[in-house]
């Protein structure tokens, strides 16, 4: 029995459970490369990359929908943003500049221009309260993404290393009730992240997938690619609150 | 003594209650696992939870690296995780080297010009606008009671929802479902003119025609000449949306037939809609799936998440295309 009694210990150990977080399972190899990542993300004065997404959506024929999104994205802390996306309905833009964000349809030639609070994180999180908009894969750019993650997944386990497109990445999975998201977080050079992979768990285990590429590490951009000039033929309009 | 004390934990507790409430961080959070759709943010949400945190995660802006993309990496100190020990070997590979990111210096000029941008008006279904506290990182959320021409055109846009059934899903947009028999097609708003006789919402003159009759409704009368409504006010009259429930004998020669349902067809002239009896063509609210080919001015091209639409008031229009035309079709707006 004492065997067994130990047996059991050994075998829970790498599981770290917390006081605050009794019915977690923590992997401490898994915390560790995500707060390895978010260091590196946090160091960087400017930033540039490409995401390539793939939202599954139902089809009309019971079948699964494939969408395609490539979006390239800017930063230059602490306050200026861009990002330019392009699927088959989109055509848009963003351009955050530290004072006001401009979100321009290519498509529409229309745009709308708000003010925005004076940082990137507060203008996505301003963003998102207020228009729904969104932008892509912002997780990761929250400064405490190890501690949201630990706060908002019941089982978080690194898995171990994987190939993926020629990157050896460590592999880490975290679940909750809704969701399970693979992270793909590059073994070489930096420690960031090199791809997602949610699963909607209660949506017919529909998938959402991103990956990075093209990172460019602290990159001299300068302030006009965050500024907007509207083409002369274009709309300012008028935009809804999301909120009721 | 006692119930001092009582008061004392309570007054306590309410402060504590109340900071909770004002931390910034709580304002924030939305978040990688927020356990549903949000795709394009790569996170997990469709319904954004606001997670209770830990009050000693140091995230405020004062604190912030100010070069840093995000003001730096945080961690929460009661965590302590990486100090403790397993009794397994990590299976995670060591770490040769830092992050090997290394800031580089960079000098900017600051080119912004706010003074003289121009940004859209911020509204929701009350018309409110949004004020930024940039010095707080918070929003305050004003209450905006003037009103411009736009918005004193808001009487009488109330929409009758569609009889028919929406095959189509309705487009989702803040706790609501904007609904439409037929698919989003964008095309600019540009106001419709009817001709010479025809005048816009907030048109003034001095004088009527001749052949302007009174209309009563409601114990308000208005003047109604050639299918334009005008109440009289500042020793002039100003034309105005046409009055639910007026009933008018003949309506201009442009007027059109537009389908309401299978069965029901209304009148159409001038943005106003009308049933045909046997005492003339009365005014009725707009039903939610008839189709126009035209608007009038006074409509407010609105952003709704990545689409627009025209709003008169209540009414908000989809921009769609039927057998090659630019036409608008009324939503029907529901709460969700």
């Amino acid at each position: 029995m004492k065997k067994y009694i130990t047996m059991c210990v050994l075998g829970i150990l790498p599981y770290v459970t917390l006081a605050q977080n009794e019915d977690k399972k923590i992997d401490l190899d898994a915390i560790l490369l995500f707060d390895q990542m978010g260091e590196a993300i946090g160091e960087l004065n400017s930033v540039s990359f490409h995401l390539s997404t793939i939202t599954e959506e139902p089809g009309t024929d019971k079948d699964i929908k494939k969408l395609y999104n490539e979006c390239d994205v800017k930063m230059v802390g602490p306050d200026k943003m861009s990002v330019k996306q392009h699927s088959m309905d989109t055509h848009s833009a963003y351009y955050y500049n530290g004072k006001v964000i401009t979100y321009y349809s290519f498509k529409e030639n229309n745009y709308v221009t708000v003010e925005a609070p004076s940082n990137i994180i507060d203008m996505i999180d301003f963003m998102h309260d207020n228009f729904s908009m969104d932008f892509p894969a912002a997780d990761f750019f929250y400064p405490t993404f190890t501690d949201d993650i630990i706060e908002n997944f019941n089982s978080i386990t690194y898995i171990g290393l994987e190939l993926l497109g020629g990157v050896e990445c460590n592999l880490a999975k975290i679940e909750n009730e809704n969701v399970s998201v693979k992270i793909w977080i590059s073994a070489e050079d930096h420690t960031l992240p090199k791809q997602f992979e949610i699963t909607y768990k209660k949506k017919d285990n529909l998938k959402f997938q991103a990956t990075f590429s093209d990172w460019q590490l602290n990159p001299e951009l300068n302030d006009d690619i965050f500024e907007f000039e509207p083409p002369t033929s274009a709309r300012l309009i008028s935009v809804l609150i999301a909120k009721s | 003594m006692k119930i001092q004390n009582i008061h004392t934990h309570i007054k306590i507790g309410l402060v504590v209650f109340l900071l909770a409430f004002l931390n910034p961080i709580d304002l924030q959070a939305q978040r990688f696992s927020r356990g549903g759709g949000g795709a394009s943010r790569g996170g997990a949400a469709t319904h954004r939870s606001t997670p209770s945190r830990s009050s000693n995660i140091s995230r405020s802006s004062a604190t912030r690296q100010k070069s840093s993309i995000n003001g730096g990496f945080n961690k929460s100190s009661s965590r302590n995780i990486s100090n403790k020990k397993t009794s397994t070997a990590s299976k995670l590979p060591s770490r040769t080297s830092n992050s090997g990111i290394k800031s580089k210096t960079t000098s900017r000029n600051n080119t912004s010009n706010i003074a003289n941008k121009k940004t859209s008006n911020i509204k929701n279904k009350s018309g409110n606008k949004i004020n930024i506290d940039n010095s707080k990182n918070n929003v305050n959320i004003n209450v905006n009671n003037s009103r411009n021409i736009h918005q004193n055109n808001s009487r009488n846009t109330h929409v009758n929802h569609s009889p028919r059934h929406y095959n189509r899903p309705p487009y989702r947009y803040g706790g609501r479902g904007y609904y439409c028999h037929r698919p989003y097609y964008y095309h600019p708003y540009r106001p419709f003119y009817w001709g010479p006789a025809w005048h816009p919402w907030g048109y003034f003159i001095t004088t009527l025609a001749a052949t302007a009759i009174i209309v009563s409704v409601e114990n308000q009368q208005y003047h109604y000449d050639n299918g334009v409504y005008y109440v009289a006010e500042n020793n002039g009259y100003t034309v105005v949306q046409a009055p639910v429930g007026a009933t008018v004998k003949t309506l201009p020669k442009e007027a059109e037939v537009v389908q309401v349902t299978e069965t029901t067809n209304n009148y159409y002239y001038g943005g106003a809609y009308y049933e045909k009896d046997a005492n003339g063509y009365t005014v009725v609210p707009a039903t939610a799936g008839t189709i126009v080919p035209n608007l009038p001015e006074g409509g407010e091209e609105i952003k709704i998440g990545d689409q627009t639409y025209v709003q008169f008031g209540d009414t908000y229009y989809q921009p769609v295309q039927v057998d090659g035309k630019d036409m608008y079709e009324i939503v029907d707006v529901k709460e969700e």
